[in-house]
C-alpha cells in the first residue's frame, strides 16, 4: 500500500478533475435538462418532436460512443476541443437527456386534481405553475437528480479512455509507471468514494426532509 | 404516459400562439439541420467515397459478428446478474442483522464504484488471484457484479411495493418468513419489476462497449469492431456514426417493450382498482 501513499497528490489531483469535470457537466445537463422537459410538455408540436427525437438517440448510444465520436468525429467537421472540453460537453449532453426525463416525470407526478384545484380557486397559469406544480414536482425531483449526480461522477471515469487526467487517467498512467495495478486501483476506488459517498448521503437527508407522503 | 395539461384546452388567442410558436420552432429546426448537413458538406464528409465503405456488406457482416458478441456479454453478464441480484435481494431483507449488514456492505460498494474500474479491475485481479481466463469473461464478470448490486436494489424495492398486508397474510396462514417471501412476494414482485429489468439491460448492453476499451486485448465487439472500421477507411465519423446507429436501434427497441409492458401493468392496476371502488359502492348501497 506504499503506492497509495507516496503517491496522494496524483490521486489529489485526479480527484480535482473529475470533481470540475462533474461539477460543470452537471450544470450543463440540468440547463439541458430543463429545456427538454420544457419542449416535452409544451403544446408546441417541433418542440415535442425534437425532444423526445434527443432523448431517445442520445440516451440509447452507448457514453463510450459519444466520447469517441466526439474526440475523433467532431474535429473532422472543425470542432477541436481539448480532452477535458470535449467529456465536459459530452458528458453534459448525454446526462442531459436522462435529466429532462427525470425532470418530466416529476412534473407528472403532480396529479391532475392539483392542477384543477389550483384552477378553481382562480389561479392564472403562471401562478399555477410556481405555486402548485413546481413546488411538488421539484421534492420529487431531488431524489432522482442526486442519483444522477452520483452517476455522473462514476460515468465520468469513461473520459479517460479520450486522455482526460482525472482520477482513472492519472491511475492508469501510474499503473505504466509503478507496476502496481492492484493498489493503484484501489487508490482510485477509494478516491471516487470520497465523491460518491457524501453524494449518497445527502440524497438520503433531503429526501427524507423533501419527502411529501401521499 | 397522462400529459399534464394546465388548463383547459387552448382558446382562440392560445391557439394563435401554439401555431406561431408551432411555425417558428419548426423552421428553427429546419435551419439547424440544414446547418449541419452544410457543415458535414464544407467539411467534405458527405463525399461518398467516405459513406461507401461503411454500406458494403462485408462491413455489415463484419458489424454483425461484433454485434452477436455484444449481444453475447450483455445476456450472458445479465444472466448471472439476475441471479447475483436475487441472492443480494434476499440478503437484503434477511431477518438476520448480520447477513442483512454484509449485503447492504457489499451492495453498496458495488454501485458505488465506477464501471470502468470494476471492469480494470477485474481484468488485473481476476488472473492474479483466480482463473487466467479471456477478457470476454472478465468483461461479464464485472458487469455481472455491478448489475447485480443495482438488481439486488430492484428486488428490494419491488418486494416493499408490495405492501405488508402480504407478508402478513403469509406469517398468518403459518408460513414462516422465508417461505413467505419466497412463494408469496418474491413471484408477486418479479413481475412488477420486468420493465426495469429489462431498462437495466438497455444500460448494461452500453456499458459493455467499455470492455473494447478498457481490457487489454480489447473485447471483440460491435464498438471494437465499428472503431476498426473507421481507422482502416480512414473514416471515424461516418463509422461511429452507423456503430452508434446499431446501438441505438436495438436499445430502442429493448426500451418500446418495457415501455409497453409497463403501460399494460399500469393499465391492469387502475382496472383492478377500480373493481374495488365499483366493490365498495356496491357494499355502500
Amino acid at each position: 500500500m506504499g503506492v497509495l501513499f507516496d503517491n496522494l497528490d496524483v490521486f489529489w489531483a485526479g480527484l480535482r478533475t473529475t470533481a470540475a469535470l462533474t461539477g460543470l457537466s452537471f450544470m450543463l445537463a440540468l440547463l439541458i435538462g430543463v429545456v427538454l422537459a420544457a419542449c416535452r410538455v409544451s403544446p408546441v408540436r417541433p418542440l415535442r418532436a425534437a425532444a423526445m427525437f434527443y432523448v431517445e438517440t442520445l440516451r440509447n448510444m452507448p457514453l463510450t460512443v459519444h466520447m469517441l465520436l466526439a474526440f475523433f468525429g467532431w474535429p473532422k467537421l472543425g470542432f477541436r476541443y481539448s480532452p477535458f472540453v470535449t467529456a465536459v460537453i459530452v458528458l453534459a449532453y448525454y446526462t442531459g437527456a436522462f435529466v429532462g426525463e427525470t425532470i418530466r416525470a416529476g412534473i407528472n407526478t403532480v396529479g391532475r386534481g392539483q392542477v384543477e384545484a389550483a384552477r378553481s380557486i382562480g389561479l392564472g397559469f403562471g401562478k399555477q405553475l410556481r405555486l402548485v406544480v413546481l413546488p411538488q414536482a421539484v421534492r420529487s425531483v431531488v431524489a432522482p437528480l442526486g442519483s444522477l449526480l452520483s452517476a455522473l461522477v462514476r460515468n465520468s471515469a469513461v473520459a479517460y479512455t479520450i486522455a482526460v487526467l482525472d482520477i482513472m487517467g492519472r491511475s492508469d498512467r501510474l499503473i505504466t509507471t509503478t507496476a502496481k495495478p492492484l493498489e493503484v486501483l484501489i487508490g482510485a476506488a477509494l478516491t471516487y468514494y470520497v465523491l460518491t459517498i457524501p453524494i449518497a448521503f445527502g440524497i438520503n437527508a433531503v429526501d427524507r426532509r423533501q419527502r411529501i407522503i401521499r | 404516459m397522462s400529459e399534464i395539461v394546465l388548463g383547459d384546452d387552448l382558446g382562440p388567442r392560445g391557439q394563435r400562439r401554439v401555431l406561431i410558436a408551432t411555425i417558428v420552432s419548426g423552421i428553427a429546426m429546419a435551419l439547424a439541420a440544414v446547418w449541419m448537413v452544410k457543415r458535414f458538406g464544407d467539411r467534405g464528409q458527405l463525399e461518398w467515397k467516405l459513406w461507401k465503405s461503411v454500406f458494403t456488406g462485408s462491413t455489415f457482416r463484419y458489424l454483425l459478428t461484433g454485434l452477436r458478441n455484444t449481444l453475447t456479454v450483455s445476456l450472458v453478464a445479465m444472466a448471472l446478474a439476475l441471479a447475483l441480484g436475487a441472492l443480494g435481494g434476499f440478503g437484503r431483507l434477511d431477518s438476520n442483522r448480520v447477513v442483512r449488514g454484509i449485503s447492504i456492505a457489499i451492495i453498496e460498494l458495488f454501485r458505488a464504484t465506477p464501471l470502468v474500474l470494476l471492469i480494470y479491475f477485474a481484468g488485473v485481479a481476476v488472473p492474479r488471484y483466480a482463473f487466467d481466463l479471456s477478457s470476454y469473461w472478465y468483461l461479464v464478470i464485472a458487469l455481472a457484479l455491478y448489475n447485480g448490486s443495482v438488481i439486488a436494489e430492484v428486488f428490494r424495492a419491488g418486494i416493499r411495493a408490495l405492501g405488508a398486508g402480504q407478508m402478513e397474510a403469509g406469517l398468518a396462514i403459518g408460513l414462516t418468513q422465508k417461505q413467505t417471501l419466497r412463494l408469496i412476494l418474491f413471484p408477486q414482485a418479479v413481475r412488477t419489476m420486468v420493465p426495469a429489468i429489462i431498462n437495466q439491460l438497455v444500460t448494461l448492453l452500453k456499458d459493455s462497449s467499455l470492455g473494447a476499451l478498457v481490457l487489454l486485448p480489447a473485447v471483440d465487439d460491435l464498438l471494437r469492431r465499428g472503431r476498426q472500421i473507421g481507422e482502416f477507411n480512414r473514416n471515424p465519423l461516418q463509422a461511429l456514426l452507423i456503430t452508434g446507429l446499431v446501438y441505438v436501434l436495438i436499445n430502442f427497441v429493448l426500451s418500446s417493450i418495457a415501455r409497453r409492458i409497463e403501460t399494460r401493468q399500469s393499465r391492469r392496476q387502475i382496472a383492478h382498482a377500480d373493481r374495488m371502488w365499483t366493490a365498495a359502492q356496491l357494499d355502500a348501497a
